[in-house]
């Protein structure tokens, strides 16, 4: 039996005020899970914990060894200069994964931005960017993907094949925050309120 | 009007004919300056990059110190680099004084401070997003340290060619640890001085033509990378 992801009374505070707390979270491997909440209720903030990238808070956070590596793709991700092929291969510099470029041309090819490979960056769109991100973090096959707000800016098109392709992975355990409901995805478990 | 007119006309004809005079200070200046700033740039992005990625105590006191380095005359850098290599200097065994690579060493002291500062600057200010996603996606060290180079390519560019106009045109360190001498350590600038003093004013108008053509060189490659950085 694996051990699932625990998060107990969990407090940050910036500046004395709370910006993020959430009393228990228990993730199961293999869930998917909307944490729904209005800007601000500390969705991202909550994430940026897990994802290991905020040091300072209160509680406890049990992420077993099963769950890793984690793959996070922020709300506003940062694509580093150059084409979008050499973004999604960045993670994989310096690491033996085996037909990298097949790989990144196979996840293009399931988020639909096959098209965009050889395109400089600078010249995307905002759907077009996340689509890119979450291409790049899934090339490294995170066990454990947190996406913050992964559907905004993204036409109806953009949002199928990001559903589609999150829908298509089986052993991810996947947490998306969002302030709205979801796009259709049958392989939801639950809706957790944030406020 | 009419003395700059007759420099210019004969400056241009000396620089034809290939004077030795003007072609060897030209060379001396274009190599040693170019060795200092790729020795000063290999230092300060190391150490700008150090000051802008790690925090220890002293870092803002030693930030503040290359700043106002950035700013210290040449002639005061000049007079540093004669005290360690003169004979009885701490560095005067390696008899580099009055070389050329006596002044190498002074427009290192010179280089370091401009792109330490200068690279520091350009990697703090990077979007924070930048190391938490290199994090993220698991870059280590090396892979880091090149994704902030590449990021900060402009202002890090920026810093190397102000290094590199600053060497090539400075004078105190050139006089005083090179110590002018010709067809030795003889450069431009301190060239353009002697020639001047000595009443051989066309001779120091064909070297500031070409102090001003580098210059005018430096300006054009920093609009162009500007340019590329922002298209």
């Amino acid at each position: 039996m694996s051990r699932p992801l625990h998060i107990q009374n969990l407090r940050v505070t910036r500046k004395d005020r709370c910006i993020c707390a959430f009393d228990q979270l228990t993730v199961e491997q293999g869930e998917r899970i909307h944490i729904q909440g209005l800007n601000g209720s500390g969705k991202s903030t909550l994430f940026r914990v897990i994802a290991g990238l905020e040091q300072d808070y209160e509680g406890q956070i049990d992420i077993p060894a099963e769950l890793k590596p984690v793959g996070f793709v922020q709300q506003n991700p940062y694509l580093f200069r150059g084409t979008v092929l050499t973004n999604l291969l960045y993670g994989t510099s310096g690491k033996s994964i085996p037909h990298a470029d097949d790989v990144a041309r196979e996840i293009a090819d399931k988020i639909e931005i096959t098209k965009l490979l050889d395109r400089k960056v600078k010249y995307l769109s905002g759907g077009e960017r996340r689509r890119v991100a979450l291409g790049r973090t899934m090339i490294l096959s995170p066990a454990l993907l947190l996406l913050d707000e992964p559907f905004a800016d993204m036409d109806s098109p953009g949002i199928n094949a990001t559903s589609n392709y999150l829908n298509s992975l089986r052993d991810t355990t996947i947490l998306i925050s969002s302030p709205s409901p979801l796009p259709e995805m049958p392989l939801l478990t639950r809706v957790i309120t944030m406020d | 009007m009419e003395m700059i007119l007759n420099g210019i006309t004969e400056a241009i004809k000396l620089l034809v004919s290939g004077d030795s005079l003007v072609l060897d200070a030209a060379w001396r200046s274009i190599w040693v300056s170019t060795t200092a700033v790729i020795i000063g740039t290999i230092l300060g992005i190391s150490m700008g990059t150090f000051l802008a990625r790690h925090r220890f105590t002293g870092r803002g006191l030693v930030v503040t110190l290359f700043r106002g380095m950035m700013g210290v005359p040449t002639v005061l850098i000049g007079l540093i680099g004669y005290a360690l290599l003169a004979r009885q200097g701490p560095l005067g065994t390696l008899e580099l004084l009055y070389t050329s690579w006596g002044i190498v060493i002074g427009e290192v002291l010179l280089a370091v401070p401009i792109i330490t500062s200068l690279t520091h600057g350009g990697i703090k200010n990077l979007d924070p997003r930048i190391p938490e996603t290199a994090l993220m996606l698991g870059a280590g060290p090396l892979q880091r340290w090149k994704t902030y180079l590449s990021e900060a390519r402009l202002p890090i560019m920026l810093a190397i060619l102000t290094a590199f106009a600053r060497c090539f045109t400075e004078l105190g360190i050139a006089i005083m640890v090179g110590g002018n001498l010709k067809f030795k350590t003889r450069t431009l600038s301190t060239s353009t001085t002697l020639e001047t003093a000595r009443g051989e004013f066309s001779r120091a108008v064909a070297m500031s033509l070409i102090l001003l053509a580098i210059a005018i060189c430096i300006t054009v490659i920093i609009a162009f990378v500007s340019r590329e950085d922002e298209s």
